[in-house]
């Protein structure tokens, strides 16, 4: 096996081209529907001068929802019978394919969507200094919370894209659904094993001992706020995401027909 | 060998096995038929056979790559065309640009040629053609694209009768000696004069694999007008002259296979045949 088995910018960008020309027109029909409902919103809240924060707002929730909606239609190629053996059968690595979904759903989606958003905030920002003689907070995403939102949505679209490997149809629902069990899950673990270690505080299953109060060592305290905490922020922002990709890679490479 | 298959299983449910321990090999430079009853496991064995689905054991190899691994240089090698297929939204000529890339043999001028002998428009959406020319283009650019492998599950379906015989033509006009075609259909009579070797599939089994030559060698297709005469052949049907026969070969004589009539012979008396042909599984083509 030679990496150009694995990989050839020639053949990804052909592989770019198949995917721009049969799968432009959805993406402009969902942005000009989201941009007019957006407006509609707009103008019902233009003259509330205490809404300054309607693009941190709004941008947030198209980023964030409608790119995991995006990010769940990644492979609806391969919910299709048809366009399953087309899609599996295209001279193309399963890397490239891949990479291009994830290329596409994340910085394409973000770039995508900030260009656009950008261009409706200038226009909408001119009509409210124009007609209501104030302005919302200007849309700059380098300020405010919109770092934040970005580098949620990068490491949280991971999970979607995931979801769109594995899931036949109804990917985005079938994710949040396996995310929700997952939470559970996680929860209800995490209750036993607290359970379990402090066994001689509780009376019953349920119930703590009255009058127990349980104050964490020092050591606790310092392991908890300068080890642990930010041992789970370094997994979540920079582990979650890689490991969610070669995941969703190896899904990719096991579907069949 | 082009292919080559061995031990393979396969199945679809744990406990409903499609094959066992099947062996085969299909060597370059012919068109081979793969004929079979519906649910004989023809699609599938195509679709193993070109990636889409993977065996649970054994082997398959397919131009010395396991198709297994959807590596782009086996990819790009191999064109298949389903029997229900994806036509996208574009234009003739831009499916051209856009999915010839991806092929290194293709030509486009063969592509054009093709096309021209199928009365096609490059400029035609191919959605908005009818099933029989969506297949046309299809059919067009496979053969344009001079992969050195070509699946085609039930090409003529939808083809009209001009259409089928000029198909014919070009498949039998493209075939060369580093490639491969393999057909699978029950429109045997469209394959007439075509496929070469026969492949015959029952129960996820083979129960048949013989070239033309070996088959005009063994067996006499011919019309008896007497019931006597037809009740000693491997498989008789009735017609409006008399009866249509398969019997043993044994004048030497070279007649001209009935496709459908073999097809009938070897699923209604397996074993003589199997017996007549020597072998219980022929494995090479």
């Amino acid at each position: 096996m030679t990496l150009n088995q694995i990989f050839s910018p020639s053949r990804f960008l052909n592989l770019l081209r198949e995917e721009t020309a049969s799968g432009y027109k959805m993406p402009i029909i969902v942005a000009s529907v989201v941009f007019v409902i957006l407006s509609i919103i707009f103008i019902i809240n233009a003259s509330d001068h205490d809404n300054g924060g309607f693009h941190e707002i709004w941008y947030g929730i198209i980023l964030l929802a409608g790119g995991f909606y995006f990010t769940s239609s990644s492979f609806n190629e391969l919910n299709k019978k048809e366009e399953r053996m087309n899609y599996l059968a295209l001279p193309a690595s399963i890397f490239e394919k891949f990479s291009l979904k994830l290329l596409v759903t994340s910085l394409g989606y973000l770039i995508g969507l900030t260009l656009i958003y950008w261009i409706f905030a200038q226009v909408i920002d001119s009509v409210t200094q124009s007609y209501f003689e104030w302005s919302f907070r200007p849309f700059d995403i380098r300020t405010g919370s919109f770092p934040l939102l970005i580098k949620l949505y990068l490491v949280l679209q991971s999970l979607f894209i995931l979801g769109a490997a594995t899931f036949n149809r109804f990917a985005f629902f079938k994710t949040l659904f396996a995310i929700g069990i997952l939470g559970i899950g996680i929860g209800i673990f995490t209750g036993l094993c607290f359970r379990g270690i402090f066994a001689e505080y509780f009376q019953s299953f349920f119930e703590p001992k009255e009058n127990v109060g349980i104050i964490p060592s020092i050591a606790f305290r310092d392991f908890m706020q300068y080890t642990a905490w930010p041992l789970l922020q370094n997994i979540f922002w920079y582990v979650l995401a890689p490991v969610m990709w070669i995941v969703a890679y190896f899904k990719l490479k096991e579907r069949e027909v | 060998m082009m292919i080559t298959i061995n031990d393979l299983n396969f199945h679809y449910k744990k406990n409903k096995p499609l094959f066992s321990d099947l062996e085969l090999s299909i060597a370059p430079g012919n068109i081979c038929g793969l004929l079979g009853k519906n649910g004989a496991g023809k699609t599938t064995l195509l679709k193993l056979m070109s990636g889409l689905l993977y065996p649970k054991s054994g082997t398959l190899t397919v131009n010395g790559h396991n198709p297994e691994d959807r590596y782009p240089s086996f990819l790009s090698d191999l064109y298949i065309v389903p029997e229900e297929f994806f036509a996208p939204n574009m234009k003739i000529a831009s499916f051209q640009k856009i999915y010839g890339a991806f092929y290194p043999k293709f030509s486009g001028s063969q592509f054009d040629q093709y096309l021209q002998e199928f009365e096609l428009e490059k400029n035609n959406k191919i959605n908005r053609l009818s099933y029989g020319q969506k297949k046309k283009v299809l059919l067009s650019f496979g053969m344009a694209t001079n992969s050195s492998l070509m699946i085609l599950d039930e090409p003529t379906n939808g083809l009209d009768i001009p259409s089928k015989s000029i198909f014919r033509k070009l498949l039998a006009s493209s075939i060369t000696d580093d490639k491969c075609f393999i057909i699978s259909t029950h429109q045997v009579r469209d394959m007439i004069n075509l496929i070469d070797p026969v492949i015959i599939l029952e129960n996820g089994k083979i129960i048949f694999n013989a070239s033309i030559e070996e088959i005009t060698n063994k067996l006499h297709f011919g019309m008896h007008f007497q019931e006597s005469a037809a009740s000693d052949a491997l498989y008789a049907e009735r017609t409006p002259g008399g009866y249509l026969a398969v019997t043993p070969n044994v004048t030497g004589e070279e007649t001209e296979v009935d496709m459908e009539v073999l097809f009938n012979a070897v699923v209604s008396n397996k074993e003589k045949m199997q017996q007549l042909f020597k072998k219980e599984v022929h494995h090479d083509a």
